[in-house]
């Protein structure tokens, strides 16, 4: 042992190339004897400790350049490169990789194009280091960590659920955002884009805009910005309020790369959770009236639903045949209900993830779910210009109308069973609960694509195509103002920043 | 090969006697016709290839393409290629070799390959190689004036040169990963609102726009499964990003259109492999101004051994051939002709005479390819092929006596004359046409009286010499009882507006645009709104009873659209890649019958020569006939051109054009091949050996053995070309693959040979049957003539010739000493309808 640690420290002075070391020791080991033999071992430990393993070197490898097809939703050719055991199973047709032998290996002879089909697909092939990677970790043993344990999944450091009596208002003065919060922008640009993510909190006058890489707050009162928090994971998509309005979650991510939906604290400013790890962005999200469970959806046409206490995937709903495009849990918290983009619209029970209605009649791409306070309506909105309502006690459709000519894309319900709609014919209009009309908000959007009341149901707020968020009186209909979803940073002339 | 037909089995006993005479006569055919060829063709070889003369190359010609150059805008610039034309028709691309220079460089830049605005004015580029020199107008104006990226004509072909919009890919009728654009960019307006207004937020990002899904998707940033579309310096990625940068907008409806699109050169020849060949394109927009379109244009080749095509349009030439190179930019596609020849390559035209236009353009291909012609064959072989060809029948022995003796020079004209003006003749395009119009007896939809009558008809048209524009014309137009007036049969056959649609485009135009019903034609320009509003012509065609349960009554209705598959509108008439035409209180389908065969349909009459030539060359100048395509180019356009402008000056009367065709003398060379044809195919450097076709065959045994055939509902005696009912049933036909007359594709006539047809004239009762119904054999022997004279005669009948010294030496050892020569000579004649010279017509 003392030996060794000595010849370990010397090894660096003799500055022999390691191949005429390997060979001479294989050669004429008894010549050099003890000496080289020691040498040997080092090599050997040095070896060891660059030792590739799956969650260390391949599963980036994979992320970047596989998941997209080969990944547990989609799983083309029946292969799953996500995961340690996916990748073992190996394809349709059989194992991928063979321990030990790169050559006997399919995934080998797909990534160095040596057999058709050759990987990835349509690209170059991956780099010469990459591929150098591969190779060792088959001949290596297809290791799956340094440690050879399995991994932990990584749990939320907090618990979020509540107690079934506390999923109404909350008790004492509404959560607002405190004074702690950061009013700097991640990014200022020079334009403004669509803003498709807008939520309104149930109790509290604040509502919440998903700009470029950030979640903006403003108090819906005073119409001023109050608070800033960061997506870096890219760009939020879908905004929702927890059903006391403590929470605020976003979903979103990069198009084609990632997806995650973040939880944050709105008194603290605090991120709480990161849930999710698609591979392609979050479109709709929501979270349980309870806390205990997290739902979202996306490309991926499937709807996936977490536990927030293990932050485990519980549920994998495989119904919807297109991308999945809005996803509401009931105010009850009995109900999960998912929309997609070919019209199709299922009710389930988050706990079981049994379909309890299929509710079809929309005949495009539905833009958003709003529940009614009771949880006895949902009220969508479709690409089709229509408005409906389902009930809950036998799955039907309890009223259709055609509210926007050209594609409604946004409906929300007020606590009083108003519900405001805007679309494609750039009306936002407010109904009463049976779908009269009661009233149009003044002046016209480019082409308003989310609409929320206020808290209070005395104020509506809509995002447009052109990144503008408007703002109206609901009693009159005049509009009062608008909101700035585009910051400039404190002292600093707006410029793009990256 | 000739010394191993002299190496005849003789029979060893009497009892194998026939068989082996059988297996003889074939042998002695087989021999001969193939000894024949290898004599001919050692002694064209020597021919030519012992008088090489080198000649000196020497530049003949060259040019700057293209001739004028106009750039507009600051950024207006344009690709220049010089090519030189050398005194043996190669050219070479001299862009780098000529010396060019701006009389004015104040008003534009050169940089070599790159004409490029400075400043308004204008200015020359003149070009020198060689001593010689060349001036180009350059005009320069807006110079100053920086556009704003255009979403119609910046960013619509960034999508299609990356590939974006290919069938395969977003183009596809339902998209690709839940993103669509239309096929090939046919709907710019459509695309630009599923880029910026469907899926909003997520494909562009005009805060960020380097973020935009669109740019990280071209770019392989993020997972695509096109990959990696373009570089982060390409032009594409620029455009793109400049185009979200400031803002995504479409344009006004002011924005001039593409109203064409050119490339230059139109063709080349190139000498060796890996020589190199650039290509342009230009735009023409309707305000009149024109652009370099080179790195925008997608390039494609339809033979990359011969020629690859890179996507700055430069060719690389590779083996020996000739290629076609594409190039389209939206819905636009031009095309250039690339032939490659090996290096020093020896090579002499044979001075052959020109005997019509036919001639002309066939050798001008053929001298750009290397390739001599074959010469032309023999009167016997002439006179058996036109005879098949034009009367579908065999000459008699009497016809053939007499035209060999014949020693006018005239004579095979003449000949020609004879055959066009005789009622076989009419028949046999009857049968050709009732093919296309499936005329066809089917259980309660189109009873045998109507198919005999409809039949009838077009036999009355053809033996009038009525036009075949006035032919078509009253077909698609048919209206009214269609026992009354048969042409109606025209939508009792096909009730379907969608099938007629098709049939229609298919027949007349020869265009196949099926495809376009459910998705735009992946091969060719048609979208489906091309389809749908084609089909929209056949959209009142109305149908009631008449009196008879067998009539139907065709007319047209004042209502009735067709709905476009996707989009569910109605959709107004528009001729297939014509206008709009304003229909005022008329029917839909005489509008249709008018455009159709007026000059304004550029496919009508090239369409019908082609048909008519491939009838008689047995090779398509577009193969197949009824694929007219883009990619699908004419072996020598310039050929189907110039009979096409022929057919129209002779008002459609296509006896004429086939007498064109047929005094050519590319329709009379021989089939045998020389050195540098051997492979041809496409070019008409010989001529093709064909299968008789189904009824042409039937009739020919019967006409030799003197068997007359009974079919179903015509007279004994009648010809399998005169059946008119294409549901009549017939096992010899079956097998020889005559038409089913089911769909209007020429495919349906199959002529490719198989085992079963040789089973059955070896083994199935026909030949044997007729040989001995017929006792043709029996007749002459009985009419005391000697077996020699016999063996002549059956030659004559067969082979349309008399048999050669060698054939009837051989022949004799079998019939000396012989005192019942009947059953030697019935297997001679078997042997003779077995042999490939009679199945084939050479």
């Amino acid at each position: 042992m003392r030996n060794e640690q000595q010849l370990e420290n010397s090894a660096p002075a003799l500055h022999f190339p390691n191949v005429v070391t390997a060979v001479a020791c294989k050669t004429r080991p008894w010549k050099y004897g003890p000496f080289f033999c020691g040498f040997y071992l080092i090599l050997y430990s040095a070896c060891a400790q660059e030792k590739v393993t799956y969650q260390e070197h391949i599963l980036p490898l994979i992320e970047a350049n596989c998941a997209k097809c080969h990944n547990s939703d989609k799983k083309k050719a029946d292969l799953d490169l996500t995961t340690y055991q996916g990748a073992l199973k190996g394809s349709g047709s059989g194992a991928v990789l063979v321990s030990g032998t790169p050559d006997g290996s399919k995934l080998w002879k797909a990534v160095t194009h040596a057999e058709e089909p050759t990987m990835p697909p349509n690209r170059p092939k991956l780099l010469d280091k990459e591929l150098e990677l591969i190779k060792k970790w088959i001949s290596g043993g297809l290791l799956e960590n340094a440690a050879g344990k399995a991994v932990a999944a990584t749990k939320p450091s907090v618990d979020l659920t509540l107690q079934a009596d506390a999923t109404g208002k909350p008790d004492g003065p509404p959560p607002m955002p405190g004074k702690s919060f950061s009013l700097n922008p991640i990014v200022t640009t020079t334009h403004s884009t669509a803003i498709t993510g807008l939520a309104s909190s149930p109790w509290a006058p604040l509502v919440a805009v998903a700009g470029q890489k950030q979640v903006l707050l403003f108090n819906s009162d005073t119409l001023r910005l109050i608070g800033i928090l960061p997506f870096t994971e890219g760009q939020p998509v879908d905004l929702k309020f927890s059903r006391n309005g403590k929470l605020l979650l976003a979903g979103g991510g990069r198009a084609a790369n990632s997806g995650r939906v973040l939880v944050w604290d709105v008194q603290t400013g605090q991120r709480l959770m990161t849930i999710g790890n698609d591979y392609d962005s979050v479109l709709a999200a929501d979270i349980r009236p309870d806390q205990s469970q997290l739902a979202l959806g996306g490309p991926g046409r499937l709807v996936k639903i977490f536990s927030t206490k293990t932050g485990e995937m519980q549920q994998k709903i495989k119904k919807h045949t297109d991308w999945v495009t809005a996803v509401a849990f009931s105010p009850n918290g009995q109900m999960l209900a998912s929309a997609d983009r070919n019209g199709g619209l299922s009710i389930w029970d988050p706990d079981s993830a049994q379909e309890l209605f299929n509710l079809t009649g929309h005949k495009s791409a539905i833009t958003a779910l709003s529940w009614r306070g009771d949880s006895k309506l949902l009220a969508s909105s479709s690409e089709d210009g229509t408005v409906k309502l389902w009930e809950m006690k036998e799955g039907k459709q309890a009223k259709n109308w055609n509210a926007h000519s050209g594609g409604a894309r946004s409906v929300n319900y007020a606590h009083d069973g108003r519900l405001v709609s805007c679309g494609r014919d750039n009306a936002l209009i407010i109904w009463n609960g049976s779908g009269g009309k009661e009233r149009s908000m003044e002046g016209s959007c480019d082409l308003p694509l989310k609409v929320t009341f206020s808290h209070d149901g005395k104020r509506i707020f809509a995002s447009d195509f052109s990144g503008h968020i408007g703002v109206w009186n609901a009693v009159d209909g005049k509009r009062l103002g608008e909101l700035d979803a585009n910051p400039p940073a404190p002292g600093h002339v707006a410029s793009v920043q990256r | 090969m000739a010394g191993k037909s002299s190496n005849v089995q003789k029979p060893r006993s009497s009892e194998r006697k026939y068989h082996c005479a059988r297996a003889m006569g074939l042998r002695v055919e087989l021999g001969s016709f193939s000894g024949a060829w290898i004599l001919v063709l050692t002694a064209f070889f020597l021919l030519t290839s012992c008088s090489p003369k080198e000649t000196k190359r020497t530049l003949s010609d060259f040019k700057c393409f293209p001739p004028e150059i106009h750039l507009a805008g600051a950024a207006g610039r344009q690709t220049v290629v010089v090519q030189a034309t050398y005194s043996d028709g190669i050219t070479r691309d001299i862009t780098y070799d000529a010396r060019c220079r701006l009389t004015d460089p104040r008003f534009a830049h050169f940089d070599g390959t790159n004409v490029a605005a400075r400043a308004n004015g204008r200015t020359d580029l003149i070009v020198s190689f060689e001593g010689r020199t060349l001036t180009v107008p350059v005009t320069v104006t807006n110079a100053t004036t920086v556009p704003n990226v255009s979403f119609k004509l910046d960013v619509m072909p960034v999508f299609m040169k990356a590939g974006c919009n290919q069938g395969s890919c977003h183009g596809a009728s339902k998209g690709k990963d839940g993103f669509r654009l239309s096929l090939f960019g046919f709907d710019p307006d459509g695309d630009y609102y599923r880029l910026t207004r469907d899926q909003i937020g997520r494909r562009v990002n005009l805060a960020i726009p380097e973020e935009s899904l669109i740019v990280q998707k071209g770019l392989g940033a993020v997972q695509h499964t096109g990959g990696v579309r373009f570089g982060t310096n390409s032009e594409l990625h620029k455009t793109l990003v400049a185009w979200l940068s400031a803002g995504a907008t479409n344009d006004p409806p002011t924005i001039p259109k593409v109203t064409g699109i050119e490339i230059f050169p139109k063709a080349a020849v190139l000498e060796g492999s890996n020589v190199l060949q650039h290509f342009t394109i230009r735009g023409n927009y309707s305000d009149g101004s024109q652009r370099d379109l080179t790195r925008l244009a997608v390039f494609l080749s339809n033979n990359d051994a011969t020629a690859r095509v890179a996507g700055d349009g430069l060719v690389t030439a590779g083996q020996r051939g000739e290629a076609f190179i594409q190039a389209r930019f939206g819905e636009f596609n031009v095309g250039a002709q690339v032939i490659v020849i090996p290096k020093n390559l020896v090579y002499r035209w044979p001075d052959v005479p020109s005997l019509n236009y036919i001639d002309d353009a066939v050798y001008a291909k053929l001298k750009k390819l290397r390739l001599t012609p074959s010469p032309v064959c023999d009167d016997t072989t002439f006179l058996r092929r036109t005879y098949i060809d034009v009367a579908g029948k065999l000459p008699s022995v009497d016809e053939t006596k007499k035209f060999l003796q014949d020693e006018a020079p005239d004579k095979r004209g003449r000949l020609v004359d004879d055959l066009l003006a005789r009622k076989e003749f009419a028949d046999l395009w009857v049968m050709k046409f009732a093919e296309l119009l499936q005329i066809r007896s089917r259980d309660n939809v189109v009873y045998p009286k109507a198919a005999l009558l409809y039949f009838e008809w077009l036999r009355d048209q053809m033996a009038t010499n009525v036009p075949l524009d006035h032919i078509v014309r009253d077909l698609l137009t048919g209206s009214g009882s269609n026992l009354k007036s048969p042409a109606a049969n025209y939508y009792q056959i096909e009730p379907d507006p969608l099938k007629m649609a098709e049939n229609t485009a298919q027949i007349f135009m020869g265009m196949r645009v099926q495809c376009a019903q459910c998705h735009n034609h992946p091969f060719d320009r048609w979208t489906m709104n091309d389809y749908y509003s084609f089909a929209a012509f056949f959209a009142q065609v109305g149908r009631k009873p008449g009196d008879d349960p067998r009539e139907t009554v065709v007319f047209d209705r004042t209502s009735g659209e067709v709905k476009h598959l996707v989009t569910g509108a109605a959709m107004t008439p528009k001729f297939l890649g014509g206008e709009v035409p304003e229909i005022k209180n008329e029917s839909r389908r005489a509008v249709l019958a008018r455009w159709l065969t007026s000059p304004d349909n550029p496919y009508f009459a090239r369409n019908l020569a082609n048909m008519i030539w491939t009838h008689f060359i047995g090779r398509g100048i577009i193969e197949p006939v009824d694929d007219v395509r883009i990619s699908n180019p004419a072996s020598n356009p310039e050929l189907l051109d110039a009979m096409a402008t022929r057919l129209v000056s002779y008002k459609y009367d296509f006896k004429k054009l086939i007498r064109d065709i047929c005094s050519s003398r590319t329709y009379q060379l021989s089939t045998r091949a020389n050195e540098t044809n051997a492979q041809d195919e496409r070019n008409f450097s010989k001529a093709g050996i064909r299968r008789l076709r189904a009824e042409v065959l039937l009739d020919c045994v019967s006409q030799v053995t003197d068997t007359p055939n009974k079919f179903p509902g015509l007279p004994r005696g009648a010809r399998a070309v005169q059946i008119a009912d294409g549901n009549t049933a017939n096992y010899f036909l079956t097998t020889f693959g005559r038409a089913t007359r089911t769909t209007v594709c020429s495919c349906e006539v199959k002529i490719d040979p198989n085992l079963s047809q040789a089973l059955h004239l070896l083994n199935g009762v026909t030949i044997q049957k007729k040989i001995e119904e017929g006792g043709v054999v029996k007749s002459m022997i009985k009419g005391k003539q000697t077996p020699g004279q016999i063996i002549e005669n059956l030659y004559l009948r067969c082979f349309s010739r008399p048999p050669t010294k060698e054939e009837t030496t051989r022949l004799e050892v079998f019939l000396k000493g012989c005192t019942e020569p009947e059953p030697v000579l019935d297997d001679v004649f078997w042997s003779l309808l077995n042999a490939k010279e009679f199945v084939f017509n050479h």
